[in-house]
């Protein structure tokens, strides 16, 4: 009756190896070249993902006169990105940025993503229907969102000044875009309006799946909403809380297609809404005309690519060390 | 017998393979190309059903180019030109790709100045400095296809002019004189913005738009004997009159719509189209633009004018472009000929009609009185865009220092002195006349 047992079970799942009892009694042959099924996908991320990395390391190293490889350098290109005026000063600027854009965005998408997705989880009445509002935007591509805000942030003829003007709120109409002080803050903005949606629905699937016993119990034990929340939403939705804080961090750090859309190539006004990513692009590609610098540009690459990996591992490892189990 | 048809073979190949042999020498003694075998034959090659693939970044010239290259394949049977247009932002990695891997086009629309060079630098072009037809061209224009060892390896397509744009009827509704110095034009903005109409449609969210406005009005201020001192090295931006000409950009900000620096392109245009503003700074390549968006739309245009009432005007021009052979194309010889004939008043002519361009060619005229006008004044009073053509190289490029920090200077981020020693500091890094 048992169906369970190996005997019962379709031949193809006995050869699945790991799968305790199974893949021994199968042999040999078959089990291991169930291995080969991945080599495809190996040979497609080796040459799309490890090649381009390789290269760009091993760009980073050499002088280049347009695109042909020119003398070995050494250390000289990651030396002038970090010493050469005005250079240090635009990867300086670019860093503070990012890093500016990873708090914003952490504390609009994660910690309001957390709070929607909290008060989405007690209210079910229309549920379904925010969800599907908050994700919508996730459903174009940032080229476009990035085009359509730059119409509504416009200073004089965009939607969201005149929308103030028409509620006598003139006085908090702005140049968005082009003021030093609001530019970066309306990226910032438009970028969590955008990936909202989709931290409502990881902190709403984590939520879900906590035993609704442990609320009640809370619940007959007296604790208030916001004791509920901090106590038991917040630390049993660990897991999703770090994926989604290293997802922001990345795409922080990577933060390039919504800016060039708003803000132009050089993160305008005057590399205010400047990122690492768009100066990577300057120097890489030549930016408004310029010539390409494709070494220092691979310098700048790597130093991302490292710096990314070594935030997002210390991450990774802050949120793992203390599990909360049930 | 069959000795004799021997001999009579033997005999023909041999012929054969010296004919060939004869054929294929050129006169520097290398060998022609087998698919665009050149015979002489009055002033044109004759070619056997030789295909010549055009690349260029302008998929909106595509109909233009259909008729210019019609006429021309009427005129040297044999070539058919193939045109392959790419979208700007990403021909210049197009071409790169495509030159490195070896399976380019037989020629390339290739950028003026310092970005053509780095590819005819890398000996991807052919040279043709002995093209008939290229030393009627100013040598101004012929810098801008110049390699790095003075050899010449394109044909110049077309000349760009930054322009003071206005509109003449606002003008005329306003009773406003057309200005012809520096103060009568601030005064006629200063008249502009009394009656409620804004005086300059200028954007500022992209910092190009910047350095193009500057290149409109800078001229008037330090006069072409201030580059020519800049290109000697006698001199630097230090100087009284490259601060002048920033200075200009100072006295024109408050005739700027509000806001102007977060607003775009698109909008200061279409202020200036529909009469809302009374005159427009950018190149010349946006009369067609602004034309389709109001066809009833009449301008005039205003050089860089001068401080004192009778020094003339001048307009800041510079090449766009440019047609250049691959060498190591299979039909080198045929895109010579198309490259011959893009040196001709014919094709200069038919250039300027089709795409309201103006052509580098000597001697086109157009019935388009407003660029007529513009090939006029050149004539009379053009001035090489400093920035544009000796400016656009360093890393990061001195041109985009300049013009990004000119929108520092419009968002109060830097003062005008510290615009100036912006451009100094990164011209002096790798500017050659300052490297004496």
């Amino acid at each position: 009756m048992s169906t369970t047992s190996t005997d019962a079970m379709p031949r193809w799942r006995r050869m699945v190896p790991g799968r305790r009892g199974t893949g021994r009694k199968s042999g040999v042959g078959p089990g291991r070249l169930v291995h080969l099924f991945v080599v495809p996908a190996l040979a497609v991320y080796a040459l799309f993902v490890l090649y381009p990395v390789i290269l760009t390391l091993y760009n980073s190293f050499f002088e280049f006169q347009g695109m042909q490889r020119g003398e070995w350098t050494g250390l000289g290109n990651f030396t002038a990105l970090l010493t050469t005026p005005p250079l240090d000063e635009r990867v300086v600027n670019a860093l503070v940025n990012n890093i500016k854009i990873f708090v914003f965005s952490f504390v609009l998408q994660c910690v309001v993503g957390f709070v929607v997705a909290a008060l989405l989880y007690q209210h079910r009445r229309g549920r379904e229907i925010f969800k599907a509002a908050y994700f919508l935007p996730r459903l174009l591509s940032l080229i476009v969102i990035g085009f359509l805000w730059q119409m509504i942030l416009s200073p004089n003829m965009g939607a969201l000044n005149q929308l103030l003007e028409g509620m006598g709120l003139g006085w908090l109409a702005q140049n968005w875009l082009g003021s030093p002080s609001t530019a970066l803050y309306s990226v910032i903005f438009v970028e969590g309006w955008y990936r909202l949606g989709f931290s409502i629905l990881v902190f709403l699937a984590a939520m879900q799946a906590i035993p609704r016993q442990v609320f009640e119990a809370a619940r007959l034990d007296g604790a208030s909403g916001l004791r509920v929340l901090w106590h038991f939403m917040f630390p049993l939705t660990r897991p999703a809380w770090m994926i989604l804080t290293v997802l922001t961090f990345i795409s922080s750090f990577e933060m390039f297609d919504l800016v060039y859309a708003m803000q132009g190539v050089t993160g305008s006004p005057f590399y205010s809404s400047d990122t690492l990513a768009l100066l990577f692009y300057r120097l890489a590609f030549g930016g408004e005309g310029g010539a390409a610098a494709i070494g220092l540009g691979s310098a700048l690459a790597l130093m991302l690519i490292v710096g990314m990996a070594l935030v997002s591992g210390l991450m990774v490892f802050f949120f793992t060390r203390k599990r909360v189990d049930l | 017998m069959r000795r004799t048809k021997r001999t009579v073979w033997a005999a023909l190949i041999g012929a054969a393979a010296l004919l060939v042999t004869a054929c294929g020498q050129d006169d520097s003694g290398g060998t022609a190309t087998e698919d665009s075998e050149a015979a002489p034959e009055g002033e044109t090659a004759e070619f056997d059903d030789v295909t010549i693939e055009v690349y260029s970044w302008r998929p909106e010239d595509a109909d233009g180019y259909r008729d210019i290259f019609d006429e021309f394949e009427a005129q040297h049977p044999g070539i058919t030109v193939k045109f392959s247009p790419f979208s700007s932002t990403d021909y210049d990695q197009i071409v790169q790709s495509a030159l490195q891997a070896g399976s380019g086009p037989d020629i390339i629309q290739m950028r003026s100045y310092e970005r053509g060079r780095q590819i005819s630098d890398q000996g991807y072009l052919e040279p043709i400095g002995d093209l008939a037809g290229l030393d009627a061209f100013d040598d101004e224009y012929l810098e801008a296809v110049r390699g790095s060892d003075g050899e010449i390896y394109g044909v110049p397509l077309a000349l760009n002019s930054a322009v003071t744009l206005y509109n003449v009827g606002v003008f005329e509704e306003h009773g406003v004189e057309v200005p012809t110095t520096w103060g009568e034009l601030l005064e006629a903005a200063e008249q502009f913005q009394d009656e409620g109409v804004t005086p300059v449609a200028q954007a500022g969210d992209a910092a190009y738009l910047l350095s193009l406005t500057h290149a409109a009005v800078a001229p008037g201020a330090y006069g072409p004997d201030f580059i020519d001192q800049i290109r000697s090295g006698a001199t630097d931006f230090t100087a009284p009159e490259f601060r002048a000409s920033v200075q200009r950009m100072v006295d024109l900000e408050p005739y700027y719509p509000p806001n102007f620096v977060g607003i775009s392109d698109d909008e200061a245009r279409g202020m200036f189209a529909i009469g809302d503003a009374a005159m427009y700074i950018n190149g010349d390549y946006r009369i067609a633009p602004l034309r389709q968006l109001n066809p009833d739309l009449e301008m005039g245009i205003i050089p860089a004018l001068p401080d004192d009432a009778g020094d003339e005007g001048r307009l800041s021009t510079w090449v766009d472009g440019a047609y250049a052979a691959l060498a190591d194309s299979e039909n080198v010889d045929a895109a010579r000929v198309l490259l011959e004939y893009m040196t001709t008043q014919e094709f200069g002519q038919a250039f300027a009609e089709a795409f309201t361009r103006t052509s580098p060619v000597p001697g086109v005229q157009v019935g388009d009185e407003l660029i007529q006008s513009l090939i006029e004044q050149n004539q009379q009073g053009g001035v090489p865009t400093l920035f544009h053509i000796d400016l656009a190289g360093g890393q990061p490029d001195t041109k985009e220092e300049f013009e990004n920090a000119l929108q520092g200077m419009y968002v109060d981020a830097l003062e005008l002195d510290e615009v100036v020693e912006t451009v100094q500091r990164s011209a002096e890094a790798w500017y050659e006349p300052f490297q004496q």
